[in-house]
């Protein structure tokens, strides 16, 4: 609790102390006739107002992002549990493909992004969940991957002396594995797969948060910049919140 | 002895990996188990006890000669069931409770029954235990419970890999003691693999000593013992004059 309110009393402080030096800065400039900083800096008073008046429009874009990273990440899951399973039980193809989703990972998603909305569309919805799953993929590939290989060698033993078959081994053994694993991977994945559609939006459709920020960027709106990129922050914040609490819930057995 | 053994192993080799080059880990390896027997297998280490015993347990298989059991293959008498395996560090599922991981083989098998884990629960006085996850037990506590699921499917064999070998001297006599316990009550055949000589005398019928590198027999001694046993004996002359029979023949390597 004495954590919670030092953090408080820290962010408080600081966003005092922005508003403090815009003020003044601002005084200073308007008095030499030159052009208001508010105009490329919001202050904090600015951003509240901003969430006061465009609290709707923020809102309604950022449920679009969300379900779209939303959609990525579910799909990125997805496709990493196949391709985990796929390469524990066929390591040739692990040895193949495990450099290739390396190579997809180093890949600039914003030099990537481009490529998949010219193939599936400027607009499609489609193109911006593919963009939010091949970055939030890899996470859970190598969490996934990482855990099944960390299964003890005694306990895989023990299985082959009690003649489990693969498909025992799989859900008695690997998946239940690989939940701590999982679950830490996700921690990385959710803030992905929201970056994910953030770039997808910018360059591919007309709503969301990532078109809110350039939209916003080229009207000289600050405070409508600070304040959706502040709205998908706490978002993602709140949702690995989220899973940190299902985390401890889960796993009991770590202690 | 004129009954037929209940596992041979015939000039059983297999070779490892040691840095890139071949090397020979168990050599012309033979020797037979009765059943309702225990049987340790001691060496220096590096000696192939562990190789031994994995073959027998058909985790790996021989290079050249066979294991059989009944005059079938080893891998016949795995698939059956007939064998239990417990490994040197303790093979339990960190997400399953005590009872939990006890049921697991029988889950495996497909007959999840809660009076067998019950029976298993109080055979290895794990009771008040049940609901603990492995990480909150014991390094004795573990062992019971990997033996318990290892005696789950009713094995007639119960392969045993230094089971012991981490824990202190008191554990580990008293778990010795409880193993005897367990053997008298259920007849389990139990191939004990160990470092340890008085562990091995006081636990077996029989010893076979090992040489190492490459791993093969040196003798088989048979231990002039009562069959029935407890911890009195290890006080016992005999069975220091044992240990030392044991003793001398590890030294003659």
């Amino acid at each position: 609790m004495k954590k919670t309110l030092s953090i408080f009393l820290f962010i408080c402080a600081f966003l005092f102390l922005w508003q403090l030096i815009e003020n003044a800065v601002d005084y200073h400039r308007i008095e030499n006739d030159d052009t208001s900083i508010e105009l490329f800096i919001a202050s904090p008073h600015t951003i509240i107002k901003t969430f006061v008046v465009d609290g709707g429009v923020i809102l309604s874009n950022l449920g679009y992002t969300l379900a779209r990273a939303g959609g990525g990440l579910l799909l990125g899951i997805l496709l990493a549990f196949v391709v985990s399973i796929v390469f524990l039980f066929f390591p040739t193809v692990r040895n193949i493909g495990f450099p290739f989703s390396f190579a997809m990972n180093s890949f600039p998603i914003v030099g990537f992004a481009p490529l998949i909305i010219l193939a599936f569309g400027q607009g499609s919805w489609f193109s911006i969940v593919f963009v939010s799953m091949i970055i939030s993929y890899f996470p859970i590939l190598v969490g996934l991957d990482s855990s099944f290989r960390n299964v003890s060698k005694d306990i895989l033993e023990v299985m082959r002396v009690f003649n489990a078959t693969q498909k025992q081994m799989l859900f008695k053994i690997f998946l239940p594995s690989a939940i701590p694993g999982f679950l830490t991977a996700l921690r990385l994945a959710i803030p992905a797969s929201i970056i994910g559609a953030t770039i997808g939006e910018w360059l591919g459709v007309r709503t969301g948060i990532g078109q809110l920020i350039t939209v916003a960027m080229y009207q000289l709106r600050p405070g409508l910049l600070y304040a959706s990129l502040i709205s998908v922050t706490v978002a993602g914040v709140i949702c690995v919140g989220i899973l940190v609490f299902v985390e401890k819930k889960l796993l009991v057995w770590k202690q | 002895m004129s009954i037929a053994p209940l596992i041979e192993l015939k000039n059983v080799s297999r070779a490892y990996k040691k840095n890139g080059a071949r090397a020979v880990g168990v050599s012309n390896v033979s020797f037979s188990v009765q059943e309702g027997e225990i049987i340790a297998l001691v060496g220096p280490s590096g000696c192939g006890k562990t190789t031994i015993l994995r073959m027998i347990a058909d985790i790996i298989s021989p290079d050249t000669g066979s294991v059989v059991y009944e005059n079938r293959s080893i891998n016949h008498a795995r698939i059956t069931g007939l064998i239990g395996y417990v490994p040197q560090s303790p093979s339990l599922i960190p997400f399953r409770s005590v009872v939990g991981n006890i049921r697991l083989p029988l889950e495996i098998k497909g007959t999840p029954d809660a009076s067998r884990v019950e029976e298993l629960v109080s055979l290895c006085a794990l009771e008040g235990f049940e609901n603990y996850f492995p990480s909150e037990l014991s390094g004795g506590m573990k062992q019971r419970t990997a033996i318990a699921c290892a005696l789950a499917c009713h094995p007639r064999v119960l392969l045993m890999d230094e089971p012991f070998a981490a824990l202190d001297e008191m554990i580990k006599e008293k778990l010795n003691e409880e193993v005897l316990r367990i053997q008298s009550a259920l007849k389990t055949t139990i191939v004990y693999v160990t470092h340890n000589i008085e562990e091995a005398v006081f636990l077996a019928n029989r010893v076979v000593v090992l040489s190492p590198e490459p791993g093969s027999v040196v003798g088989i001694i048979p231990i002039d013992l009562p069959l029935v046993r407890d911890a009195r004996l290890r006080t016992d002359p005999r069975f220091f004059q044992e240990t030392i029979k044991v003793r001398n023949m590890l030294k003659s390597i």
